[in-house]
């Protein structure tokens, strides 16, 4: 999430809202968001990981969920996935460029 | 079936650590929404 982190004000300047899911419990999740002082907000999706499911996310047979990025419009429309496990700054990199394309 | 570009997005409600729930109508008509999953606390990225 660091790499959000970093760009999150111009995440803002776009008019978008960056919201980090985590599959984690709250007390972990809870000092994960302290140490990074992020100043978006991250929810939790334990622990029925029910949004991770239904963005098809979920891997049932690692029980953990993929990393992936997804842009939704204002409208509520898919507009960008971002999908790469090793290289997280692409992540936050493709959906600024997805969202200021859609401003 | 994945989700793609164009799809309509699940709703979803959230809680989050004040245990409010968040969910995408919230910002409907407003914002437009990055939903970035992760894998665990303090993993890299």
């Amino acid at each position: 999430m660091q790499c959000f982190r970093d760009v999150y004000k111009d995440f803002e300047g776009a008019g978008a809202q960056v919201l980090g899911v985590s599959v984690d419990p709250f007390p972990s999740q809870g000092v994960f968001a302290k140490s990074l002082e992020l100043s978006f907000p991250l929810l939790s999706d334990w622990p029925r990981y029910a949004a991770a499911k239904a963005y098809d996310v979920w891997r049932e047979n690692l029980n953990l969920a993929a990393r992936v990025t997804y842009v939704i419009d204002k409208e509520g429309i898919i507009r960008g996935v971002v999908e790469s496990e090793t290289d997280m700054e692409v992540h936050s990199r493709e959906a600024l460029r997805i969202v200021r394309e859609l401003a | 079936m994945p989700l793609k570009v164009g799809d309509p997005a699940p709703d979803f409600s959230l809680m989050d650590a004040s245990r409010n729930h968040v969910t995408l109508g919230d910002f409907k008509g407003q914002k437009a929404v990055v939903l970035a999953f992760y894998l665990l606390a303090f993993t890299p990225g």
